[in-house]
This record gives C-alpha cells, sequence and structure tokens, in this order.
C-alpha cells in the first residue's frame, strides 16, 4: 500500500539502482568466465616525451637507439628509467637496462594469452551501446576480454607530462 | 505560516504529551475548512512573507559565508595547520553545527536558525571527511575514495531527513545521492566521473534527470512546496539535456533517440498542463526549439539550401513560441 502510494519516489530510488544493477551484471558476468590476466611486462615512465624510443624492441629483445645527427654524430639519448610489471602480484620492479635487455619480449599490444594493455578509459566497453571515447587519466588497465584489472604502475596520474611508454610482454 | 511538515510534527507532540485531544483538533479542522472562527486576515501579509524569505536567504547566506571563512582558513594555512587542527576545523565544525541545529530546531521559534547550522554542516562534513581520507593515504581524486565519502554523507542526510523531516537534509540527500550513484557507477567502469565515456555520462544523466522529475512529483503530491519546482526544473533540463546529447550530431547521430526526443519534449509539454509547472513548459519548448534547429541543419540543409532552412526554422519556431505562449497563459 505504501509503495503502491508513493510509487513516484520508489521509481526515482529504482532506477539509480536498476542502472547500478545493470552496469555491475554486464561487467561480472562475462569477468566470472574469464580468467584474471596474469604474465609480465616491462615499460618506462617518460616525462615530456624524452627518452621516448631510447629502447625499442627488435627481434623479441629490447635494443638501446641513441639518434643519429645528419652529420653522422651519434646523439644519446635520455635515459628514462625501465620497470618490470608483474600482474600477478601487481607491482613494479625498477631493473636495469642490462636486465632488461637479457629478456625475451613480445612487443605486442596483443600478450600470446590475449592481454591487452589500456591507458585510461579509452578501451573500456561496458555496454554493446557504449563507446569508448576520451577519456585518459593516466591509469593503465591489463584487459582480458571483458576482464580489465588496473595496474599499480610507477606514474604520476593526472599529471599530463608523465606517460606511460609499454615497451614489451616479458616471454619467458 | 508554519510549514506543513513542522505542524504536523507539531501536532503529534502535543498529542503524545496530551495537551491536545482528538476532538480538538477535528472541531478545529472543520471550523477552518469553512472559514469559521478564524481572523479577519488569516493568512500573512504579503510584506511578513517576503521579510520572513529575506531573513531565511540571510540565514543560508550567513551558513555559506561560514563555510568559505572555514574553506579559506584552511586552504591559506594548510601546510602549517596540523591534522588534527584540520580535522577541528572541519569535521569539528560540521558536528558542532549539526549539534546545535538539532537544539535549535526542537524549539520552534528557533527552527530557520536550526536549518542555517544543518546548512553548515552540509557544507564542511564533506571537507572534514576529504582531509580524513587525506590523511589515511587515500587520493580523494579516485573515485573509491569519493564513492565512501559519498555513501556516508548520503546515508547520514537521509537518516536526518527521516528523523528531523527538514528541507535542508531533503535537499542534501538528494545532492549527495547524486554524487553516491555517480562516483559508484563511474568507480564500476573505471571510468573518470565527468569526462570519461560519454555515452555512459549521458545515460546517467538521464537517470537523474527522470529520478529529479520523479521525486518533484511524489514531493508535489506530498504538499512539499520547498524543492518541488527546483526538482522539477533541474529534473527537466538534465533529463531533456541528456536525450538530445543522446541523440548525437551528424555524421554520428543515433537516429532511433532523434526519434525518441521529440516525444520527450511533446510529453513534458504536456505534463506542464496536467502537473501546472511553468518549468516542464519552459524547458520542453527551449528544447524543442534547439531541436528543430538541430534537425533541420542536419537533414535540410543540403535539399533546400542554407536560406529555405532559415526560414523553415523561423516558422517552426513562431508556431513553437505561439503554442507555448498559448499554454503558459493556461497555467
Amino acid at each position: 500500500m505504501t509503495i503502491r502510494k508513493n510509487w513516484p519516489l520508489v521509481m526515482a530510488i529504482v532506477l539509480p539502482l536498476g542502472m547500478i544493477a545493470t552496469v555491475v551484471l554486464s561487467i561480472y558476468i562475462p569477468v566470472l568466465r574469464t580468467p584474471a590476466p596474469t604474465g609480465r611486462f616491462l615499460y618506462r615512465v617518460i616525462y615530456d616525451y624524452v627518452g621516448y624510443d631510447s629502447y625499442i624492441v627488435q627481434d623479441q629483445h629490447l635494443v638501446r637507439r641513441d639518434s643519429i645527427m645528419p652529420s653522422g654524430k651519434i646523439f644519446p639519448q635520455a635515459n628514462p628509467p625501465i620497470f618490470h610489471h608483474d600482474i600477478a602480484t601487481n607491482q613494479s620492479q625498477l631493473i636495469s637496462p642490462e636486465e632488461a635487455v637479457q629478456l625475451v619480449l613480445n612487443p605486442g599490444p596483443s600478450s600470446s594469452e590475449g592481454d591487452q594493455i589500456s591507458v585510461g578509459g579509452e578501451s573500456i566497453d561496458v555496454f554493446p551501446f557504449f563507446w569508448a571515447e576520451n577519456s585518459s587519466d593516466g591509469t593503465v588497465y591489463v584487459k582480458r576480454g571483458q576482464r580489465i584489472k588496473k595496474m599499480n604502475v610507477q606514474i604520476r596520474r593526472l599529471d599530463a607530462h608523465s606517460q606511460f611508454r609499454f615497451l614489451g610482454w616479458v616471454k619467458q | 505560516m508554519i510549514p506543513k511538515d513542522d505542524l504536523i510534527r507539531e501536532i503529534k507532540i502535543a498529542a503524545a504529551l496530551g495537551h491536545v485531544a482528538r476532538e480538538e483538533l477535528l472541531q478545529a479542522y472543520d471550523q477552518g475548512s469553512q472559514n469559521e472562527g478564524l481572523p479577519a486576515k488569516a493568512g500573512p501579509s504579503e510584506s511578513t512573507v517576503v521579510k520572513t524569505g529575506i531573513a531565511h536567504a540571510m540565514y543560508y547566506l550567513g551558513g555559506a559565508v561560514v563555510f568559505i571563512g572555514i574553506a579559506m582558513l584552511i586552504g591559506q594555512h594548510w601546510r602549517n595547520l596540523s591534522y588534527f587542527t584540520q580535522l577541528l576545523a572541519t569535521m569539528g565544525s560540521a558536528i558542532v553545527a549539526y549539534g546545535l541545529g538539532v537544539l535549535l530546531s526542537s524549539r520552534r521559534a528557533y527552527a530557520s536558525v536550526g536549518n542555517a547550522f544543518f546548512f553548515i554542516a552540509a557544507l564542511t562534513l564533506p571537507m572534514g571527511l576529504g582531509i580524513g581520507l587525506h590523511h589515511a593515504g587515500f587520493n580523494t581524486t579516485d573515485l573509491g575514495p569519493q564513492s565512501t565519502m559519498a555513501a556516508i554523507l548520503a546515508a547520514i542526510f537521509l537518516i536526518s531527513y527521516m528523523t528531523l523531516h527538514t528541507t535542508v537534509f531533503e535537499l542534501f540527500s538528494i545532492i549527495f545521492s547524486t554524487w553516491l550513484f555517480i562516483s559508484f557507477s563511474g568507480w564500476l567502469v573505471h571510468s573518470d566521473a565527468w569526462g570519461g565515456l560519454v555515452k555512459f555520462f549521458e545515460y546517467r544523466a538521464l537517470i537523474i534527470g527522470a529520478a529529479y522529475l520523479l521525486l518533484g512529483y511524489q514531493s508535489s503530491r506530498d504538499g512539499k512546496q520547498a524543492l518541488t519546482g527546483p526538482l522539477y526544473g533541474f529534473g527537466v533540463m538534465i533529463f531533456l539535456g541528456a536525450a538530445l546529447a543522446l541523440g548525437g550530431s551528424k555524421p554520428h547521430q543515433n537516429i532511433v533517440w532523434e526519434m525518441i526526443f521529440p516525444v520527450l519534449t511533446l510529453g513534458a509539454i504536456v505534463g506542464s498542463v496536467y502537473l501546472k509547472r511553468k518549468s516542464l513548459l519552459t524547458f520542453g519548448s527551449l528544447y524543442l526549439m534547439g531541436y528543430i534547429c538541430k534537425i533541420t541543419i542536419e537533414y535540410f540543409e543540403d535539399s533546400m539550401g542554407w536560406p529555405l532552412s532559415l526560414v523553415l526554422i523561423g516558422l517552426l519556431l513562431i508556431a513553437v513560441g505561439y503554442g507555448s505562449f498559448q499554454l503558459h497563459r493556461k497555467l
């Protein structure tokens, strides 16, 4: 009787709760069917694109690449730190360039298990009718199917000058 | 004039204390409904209403100034103030203001002043919670901590509203519940609250607008006038704005929402007559005019040419304006 009498109030509460429930179901039902992403990857934290391409993956290994001036003189690029991230523990570890070049890498974008790195919310599809648009607050995610995991990478979020630079998936 | 909620509450208290009998109340109601036993001029004069309105506005203005003072104090001396002092200035002020509000609102003569203190509590409590979470190591710009803050505030103000039935609590219950809905749904999809996933934001705005309209309708049914107008006004503005945005624009327009939108605007205009709400008519007409301009430019500019499109837009705007004016006179 009270519900029937106060139906506008009940509807005003049910509508937002219904949307929350729909979002939860659309996110978590596919997630339950998908195993959690695992694996490891290398990344760098660069500032204002300084040293953006100083390391690239060639023949499954990290290779240092310095700028060559028109005169033929080698101009060494800046050397931002390299991090090794374990998705299972969600922890990053600073490693030396010497350690990094020893690792066998897959430059991606997808790992052999189908995991993908995403920065911001741009590749997150919630419903078929929501499509992703601009959202990049610097948060880094690993996505496997509909399952998304936020990565605790060593980057200053909300700082437009500080950028995450994915290098490759560690194969062994 | 005593607000209806306050009057009913006073009657309940008087009945509980045995100060008034059921028969006396019924007799007073019957006499009042037949204009018997009333002074020559029962209602308050216009000047009294204006003076009371100004006094109430001053209470809330004073509350807002107190809040600004506290915020500036914290902002200017952020580095010099200890965690305890920051918490004392914000959370402490909120608790004291809330306590004073409860104390004052228990006496009818001071009820309005009590509301001003509730207003101060509503403004300073989020700041106090934010400082508490910040020092606990949370990033308060993240949606997780924001959802926590909004949930705590919404719970406090909803319980307060259910206990004390004041408009300030009703208003802030709605504001904090809206914040909770936006931040929590954003947290669920790993999206920032305002900029990320534009379509998702538009659907959320649609839901918020619909909820406000329903709350406005509930308020008008309950005879609570204070928030009915703002709820209808903001509700229709947000709801139709979201529906128009969902239609998109060429070349990414959504044909389904473009077809639904005129039905919604006409619904708002018809609803304004049924509910006797000018805000529904005003926003319904304005959005319909905007829609006519948008559709004409999108679909008829190429086939008819720009000058003829302008003529068509002008004629349609005159028709909408005339219809709106006629309805406005009837409301």
